[in-house]
């Protein structure tokens, strides 16, 4: 009995509810609420290493006993009950509802010998218990005591849901098992069989479009012969209906043609044929018969698809199939070969960011040691290279602006064209709102030199990219004679915070008047009328739109 | 075991996995699985600078752009990705389904692929709504998913499907693979348990994950088992909003408000993006009220420091914050609009006394005074039909058995007061599809003479809010089940068993859960340590649209369809 399943749950503590239904409601009662046990059975001494394992040795072995001898385990079971409470309510075996970091698990067992187990987990690593110490997890600073109960953490084993048994660990053990806290979900891939599946189908396209390459050349042979003959017979007098016969024998000599007795609908797209409304053609490549709209000329090359720009010697019908089979490839390798613009002017854009996102952290750097040595001298080395830094990336800063600016501004033919331009520029404001706030806490540091020195416009003007920047508005706009509902609703935005601007100067200046200082004055006039022209602009840009 | 972050983790990985310029293609139903979960900025920040529909056909050819599809595996969109993969309108795709694939889809799709445009064939079981962290729908909508057949035992085919994969799909996102559970009485809970498991055992490679110490639960519960919580009127935020305003997809209708301003026409309501959402969803409307009261003096004591700037740096610094300072102002502007919204409603129809009332039929048993105000508030031309609807409904509900119970006068009053025949027909259907015969627990505490004990203690305990004294039937459910106690005769496994108290549960409901049990969830799940709760259901119901569906299905149904004149309301 001690080396089946049930003992690997053993020992520290066991769940309550692991219990066989079979028990009687008041044996059930007194194992619920203390379970750690280990002694001899009652009933016929044999050891027992746990109440769970004596309850299901009661119900197999002693089910037939008599009424006094279910006294006497009563009485025994009470017993051995005070026994166990007394030595172990300190460490061991208190109420876990009140205790909220704690819960249990299952460490590894070796070997399964019950005896080893209790040195696999061992209390070395346990904390001292004393005086006044309180729960160790950080959201709870419960102090320890009897009434809360105390538990160690038993840790130190390995976790093992296959041939573990319960332990009570802490709360951080038990949520850093492994994968209690992964968020990935599972992912197949199909990818390898799609190829394989694909490779097939591919391999008979090729084929095909081979084939059909092969019968245009052909074709374009035979055109070109016969052009020829035509040209040295000019004088004669071949009526050009023959011509017309023998071409037709020749074609068909390459390609079988389908009889057109046979056919009443047009295989492709499904229109019956008439004597005049719907004509019957013959594809030249597959010889098969189709309808007018689902067919087509194509110009005969005599070296077929690799040069371009050669001259054509006839023209033949062709159905739409062999017209895609055939063009397939170069047609959509034309199409891969033509890059809009956006494409190049967005890789730009990339690189830019790229340099931008290497210097970025750098630049951080230098900042923190800047602020965390108070300097503020502008000739001090460390500064000046922080200073061609910031330089660096404003200018990279404005490049990627205007990069994306254009990318916005590109002329295209399509709804989507334009939709994703504009999103581009969309997602690059964005990355010019994050990624440019930290520039602007240098200025800080230069203000307070510069409030020393009280000149330097030059940086002033570097501040105002800067917080156009992050406030995602640029400085100028280039204008557009047609403005979309959304531009205007920018353009009152910036008007509407322009003028709140405006506002708060006009009463900065009268407060500065009031206290007298001109020097503040000076700078607040002109940045009053830096905004005042911006406001005038601004309106202007808006025209009657502006009430 | 947060689903948000399962479908973030997915979505993320797909538009990470290809640097460029890419485009996201969707279908109608992958669409608001990501628009729940993911906003257009953070889609932007990873180069996807387009979102288009597969099913629109208008699509410009873009051959220079990169393809994320993601889609489910459907004949429909399986159909419209073949076309597309005919003549590809991109340079690159990247496929991934949101559920598994059968070979011959892949070999179908393979034989088009005649450009060798296809990268990537990956399933990704992102294949449900991830409303909160521990919340999730399928979202079902009554006009392309309807739940029941020809009796309301009975799954809808097309449904049953959708719903097997969207519980795959859960499991397989949280890497779960559970011991199944399911309501004894519900026909269609066990019927799903079982092709459950039969899915899980043909996938095994799917399935197979770490051992857990306690093998995971999948509790599949029944709607019919709990109809009254769906009936009653919320008071806390998020429960509250779709219950009056109704949340679709995350947003809020609110073109309907009167003197709305037009950039609040429709709403987001966003965990991820708004702290103050995020922060008062769970809380009811009087704290929220106090809230918000602070939140818009946040706002004012910010704009008010505009106005005491010393110096250009200040007000420099000051237009520095302005993009956060502009995003907070939208924010309370957005739920002070939509807080006014709901007290307006509230009094419009008298919601604060319906409610009242409202709890006391879900709670407590006391047949006079309940009918006493029933009446009266039927009589009320304040309140509204549908509120009258649902008193009667609750008051059907819960004194269905008892010996003097008066509907029948009850629905004459309804007719005296002018609610419609087709409203009033209702009550009959609600009594063939949830009354106490078709339901497995005792409700209301009210059948055996233990449970009414009971119910008079819970009396005893007093109350903190006379609104939200209610809560719903699954929480004595779970409360067994995390104890490790819940009775395996009422909800038995369907293969395999166990002992152990669980540490990991799911919970599906048939029929729709509501968001009073997503915050019971959310709080359950802040307050036990060691257990985590997911739970999901096949729609969000509220009122409204719990007796839509109630009403739709019984005018299918061949034997009940409208003949409810004649209801046998227990008057035995």
């Amino acid at each position: 009995m001690s080396s089946s399943d049930s003992n690997s749950f053993s020992n520290l503590s066991t769940p309550s509810n692991s219990l066989p239904t079979s028990n009687s409601h008041r044996e059930s009662l007194i194992f619920d609420e203390y379970s750690g046990y280990s002694g001899p059975c009652p009933a016929c001494n044999e050891h027992m290493n746990s109440i769970d394992q004596l309850n299901r040795h009661l119900d197999d072995m002693h089910t037939d006993t008599s009424i006094d001898q279910k006294d006497g385990i009563i009485n025994w079971f009470k017993n051995a009950q005070s026994n166990i409470m007394k030595p172990l309510s300190k460490t061991r075996l208190n109420n876990i509802s009140n205790l909220p970091q704690f819960a249990m698990n299952k460490f590894n067992e070796i070997d399964n010998g019950l005896d080893q187990n209790s040195e696999l987990v061992t209390k070395a690593h346990w904390k001292k218990d004393g005086e006044n110490i309180v729960c160790s997890n950080s959201t709870c600073d419960k102090s320890l005591n009897i009434r809360n109960g105390k538990h160690n953490c038993r840790k130190q084993a390995q976790h093992d849901p296959v041939n573990g048994y319960w332990c009570r660990v802490c709360n951080n053990c038990f949520i850093s098992r492994e994968g209690y806290l992964d968020t990935e979900g599972v992912i197949r891939s199909h990818t390898s069989a799609f190829v394989e599946f694909r490779k097939k189908g591919i391999e008979r396209t090729h084929l095909e479009g081979n084939r059909l390459e092969k019968r245009l050349e052909k074709l374009a042979k035979v055109y070109a012969l016969q052009v020829k003959q035509v040209n040295s017979t000019q004088g004669g007098l071949t009526p050009p209906l023959t011509a017309k016969h023998r071409r037709r024998a020749s074609e068909q000599s390459i390609v079988k043609w389908e009889d057109d007795a046979s056919v009443t609908n047009c295989p492709l797209c499904g229109t019956s044929f008439g004597m005049i409304t719907n004509r019957k053609h013959h594809c030249r490549l597959c010889g098969r018969v189709v309808c007018e709209k689902c067919s087509s000329k194509i110009s005969l090359n005599l070296h077929n698809s690799e040069v371009a720009d050669q001259e054509s010697v006839g023209k033949i019908r062709s159905c739409k199939e062999c017209r895609t089979a055939v063009f397939r490839r170069k047609d959509y390798n034309e199409e891969m070969a033509r890059t809009p613009p956006v494409v190049a002017l967005y890789q730009q854009l990339m690189k830019v960011r790229s340099t931008i996102d290497s210097t970025l952290p750098k630049f951080q750097d230098m900042l923190n040691m800047l602020n965390r040595q108070e300097i503020v001298n502008q000739t001090h080395a460390d500064y000046q290279v922080a200073a061609r830094t910031r330089k660096e990336l404003l200018e990279n800063f404005a490049q990627f602006d205007m990069i994306s600016k254009k990318i916005n501004s590109l002329l295209t033919y399509s709804e989507s064209e334009k939709r994703l331009q504009s999103n581009i520029h969309l997602a690059a404001n964005q990355y010019l709102q994050q990624s440019m706030l930290p520039l602007s806490v240098l200025p800080r540091i230069f203000k307070k030199d510069q409030n020393q020195q009280a000149k330097d416009q030059q940086i002033d003007d570097d501040d105002d990219v800067v917080l156009a920047f992050a406030n995602g508005r640029p400085r100028s706009l280039s204008m557009s004679s047609t403005k979309s509902v959304k531009e205007e609703k920018q353009l009152r935005q910036q008007l509407e915070a322009f003028l709140e601007q405006e506002k708060n100067l006009e009463v900065f200046i009268q407060e500065a008047t009031r206290k007298r200082k001109f020097d503040d004055l000076k700078t607040l006039k002109i940045s009053l009328d830096e905004i005042r022209m911006e406001i005038t602009k601004k309106k202007s840009e808006l025209g009657d739109l502006w009430p | 075991m947060d689903i948000v972050k399962a479908v973030q983790n997915y979505i993320n990985k797909m538009v990470n996995e290809v640097p460029g310029i890419k485009v996201l293609l969707l279908d109608a139903e992958t669409t608001p699985i990501i628009s729940n979960v993911m906003t257009q900025s953070s889609l932007l920040s990873h180069e996807t600078y387009l979102v288009d529909r597969i099913d629109n056909r208008n699509r410009d050819r873009m051959r220079h752009l990169k393809c994320i599809c993601f889609l489910r595996p459907t004949n429909e969109t399986i159909q419209l990705l073949v076309e597309e993969l005919r003549d590809p309108s991109y340079g690159d795709y990247y496929l991934y389904f949101s559920n598994t694939l059968k070979p011959s889809l892949i070999e179908r799709l393979a034989e088009v692929d005649e450009h060798e445009v296809v990268r990537e064939v990956q399933e990704y079981f992102a294949d449900y709504c991830a409303i909160n962290p521990d919340f999730f729908s399928l979202n079902l909508s009554l006009q392309q998913h309807r739940l029941y057949d020809d009796s309301q035992n009975t799954w809808d085919h097309k449904t049953f499907r959708r719903v097997v994969e969207g519980v795959l799909a859960v499991l397989l996102s949280l890497k779960k693979k559970p011991l199944i559970r399911y309501e004894k009485m519900s026909v269609m809970a066990k019927q799903l348990a079982t092709e459950v498991l039969y899915n899980i055992q043909s996938e095994g490679q799917l399935f197979d994950f770490r051992r857990t110490d306690t093998p995971p639960i999948l509790l599949i519960l029944d709607r019919r088992n709990d109809p009254v919580t769906p009936l009653l009127s919320q008071w806390t935020y998020q429960a509250m909003v779709h219950e009056l305003l109704g949340i679709h997809n995350g947003r809020v209708d609110l073109s309907d408000v009167p003197d709305i301003r037009p950039e609040l026409k429709e709403i987001v309501l966003s965990r991820d993006q708004d702290p103050f959402y995020k922060k008062n969803m769970y809380l009811n409307l009087g704290d929220l009220g106090a809230n918000i009261k602070s939140h818009v003096e946040e706002y004012q004591a910010k704009t008010k420091s505009s106005m005491n700037i010393e110096s250009i740096g200040d007000m420099k610094r000051f237009l520095e914050g302005y993009p956060e300072f502009r995003k907070l102002s939208g924010n309370v502007g957005k739920h002070v609009a939509l807080v006014s919204e709901l007290s307006r409603l509230v009094e419009k129809e008298n919601l604060l006394e319906v409610s009242e009332l409202e709890q006391s039929l879900a709670c407590y048993e006391q047949h006079n005074n309940d009918l006493k105000s029933l009446q009266k508030l039927i009589a009320n031309p304040k309140v509204s039909d549908d509120s009258k609807i649902r008193l009667t409904l609750l008051y059907s509900l819960r004194y269905e058995k008892s010996p003097n119970n008066d509907i029948f006068s009850l629905i004459d009053l309804l007719r005296h007061h002018g609610v419609s025949e087709h409203k009033i027909s209702l009550i009959g259907s609600m009594l063939t599809f949830a009354g106490s015969d078709q339901r497995q627990d005792d409700l209301f505490s009210n059948e055996s003479l233990l449970s009414k004990g009971r119910n008079v203690f819970k009396g005893l305990k007093g109350v903190e809010n006379v609104y939200t004294q209610h809560s719903p039937h699954l929480s004595q459910t779970l409360e067994f089940l995390i104890k490790g106690k819940l009775k395996e005769t009422s909800y038995p496994f369907i293969d395999g068993s166990t002992k152990d108290r669980p540490q990991d549960i799911i919970i599906l409901m048939v029929g729709g859960v509501t968001y009073e049990e997503a915050r019971y969830i959310a709080q359950l799940n802040e307050s036990t340590s060691g257990v985590r709760i997911v739970l999901g259901g096949t729609t969000v119901h509220n009122s409204n649209s719990f007796l839509n569906e109630i009403q739709d299905a019984f005018y299918r149904f061949p034997s009940d369809g409208t003949g409810t004149k004649t209801p046998k309301f227990g008057k035995s």
